[in-house]
């Protein structure tokens, strides 16, 4: 089929298979999916600018879908999402500013490439040292699955930073919480997001787990609840800039929309420990795609 | 609920959304493809909230209307477990 927009012919059953793919894992994880939907369209024919914006947009449909399959599931605190919108925007744009004062410098992709290798890295390696470590201690210290973390140094001091206001978030089962932990925590992870160029629902996910102390399965869901205020905005700059293939973007959604409900209602049937040791997976695969992305376009240069 | 219904409600129910979104989808490239086109050489403005109503429509407005319709022919959904 074609697609004018794009300028590409694609099957079209072969977008609602990506969509499906990243639907499943998004729903279930609670990211977006774009490195790995990223890569599956520019191999498929999208051209690189159309593959950023147009998965922006599929993946405004599937988090909405995926996100209130998680609110009816309860895996929702709407006033913690909210909260680190605010800070994730303010960050997205301090990223994007970095990112403009490495172009000056030079090889921009290259160091923005492998701080998001190291970044992944990093995140898939404490998640999967983390997880196994909770899940021992499940079978050992015979504690709840659902309450088990294997590292809740960094929780326990946070939480007793007392900075006006403090507030309450309930849905996640915190009595009393400072609101600029909150906002920072969106800061930062918004910055990275805005630093690399993705959604960052990787590196929010865990930062609500490990820092802000929130169940797995209520980060996950309010992980989803932001992408969708966070990749809707991202559709619309990247459309006006004609960076989205809309026609794209509703044949990914049909696969993602069915993918994204499978996804969400399967983490109702696993412990926070085993979603995170599954996650711990995620960001390995993204970093191998980018090193792949990496070394190819150096092969190029050289070439 | 035991895990056997909600996996069989899950499924009635991601059969008819999966109709509906297929549909919508179908529908949208048969009528919309041309005039979207058109739009975007024209007003990319427009084309951009356009564009991001067409998604959330087939996200968020199909949803409703498979809860809608599984709620009049009477089979379960996940809003009622």
């Amino acid at each position: 089929m074609e697609f004018p927009i794009a300028g590409v012919e694609i099957n079209p059953l072969y977008l609602a298979a990506i969509g499906f793919v990243v639907g499943v894992l998004g729903g279930f994880f609670g990211v977006g999916g774009g490195f790995i939907a990223g890569p599956m369209m520019f191999l498929s024919g999208v051209p690189m600018n159309f593959v950023v914006g147009t998965d922006l947009a599929h993946m405004t449909g599937k988090s909405i879908v995926a996100a209130r399959r998680h609110s009816i599931l309860g895996h929702v605190d709407f006033k913690l999402g909210v909260l680190m919108i605010i800070g994730t925007i303010i960050g997205v744009e301090i990223g994007a500013q970095v990112v403009e004062a490495i172009k000056e410098i030079g090889k921009a992709d290259q160091i923005i490439g492998w701080a998001y290798v190291a970044i992944l890295v990093a995140i898939g390696s404490f998640t999967a040292i983390e997880s196994i470590r909770a899940i021992r201690m499940i079978h050992t210290d015979k504690i709840e699955a659902k309450e088990a973390v294997g590292f809740t140094g960094l929780t326990k001091r946070i939480q007793l930073i007392r900075l006006k206001p403090m507030i309450s978030l309930p849905a996640s089962g915190i009595a009393s919480i400072s609101l600029w932990v909150i906002i920072i925590s969106g800061l930062i992870s918004g910055t990275l997001a805005g630093f690399l160029g993705v959604g960052g629902g990787f590196i929010r996910m865990p930062l609500m787990v490990y820092v802000l102390g929130i169940p797995t399965h209520v980060a996950i869901g309010t992980d989803l609840f932001e992408i969708i205020f966070s990749a809707g905005f991202g559709t619309i700059t990247h459309a006006i800039k004609g960076n989205v293939d809309i026609m794209i973007a509703l044949i990914m959604q049909t696969g993602a929309a069915i993918g994204a409900q499978i996804g969400s209602v399967a983490t109702h049937h696993f412990s926070g420990p085993r979603i995170r040791l599954l996650f711990s997976g995620m960001p390995f695969i993204g970093a191998i795609l980018v090193i792949w992305r990496l070394l190819d376009s150096s092969a190029g240069a050289i070439h | 609920m035991n895990t056997k219904t909600i996996i069989k409600n899950l499924a009635i129910e991601l059969v008819v959304y999966g109709i509906l979104v297929t549909t919508y989808a179908l529908l949208a490239l048969r009528w919309l493809a041309d005039p979207i086109n058109a739009l975007f050489h024209d007003n990319l403005l427009i084309y951009a909230f356009l564009g991001l109503v067409l998604i959330v429509a087939q996200a968020a407005l199909l949803e409703r209307l498979t809860t809608f319709l599984l709620e009049r022919l009477g089979l379960p959904h996940s809003e009622s477990e």
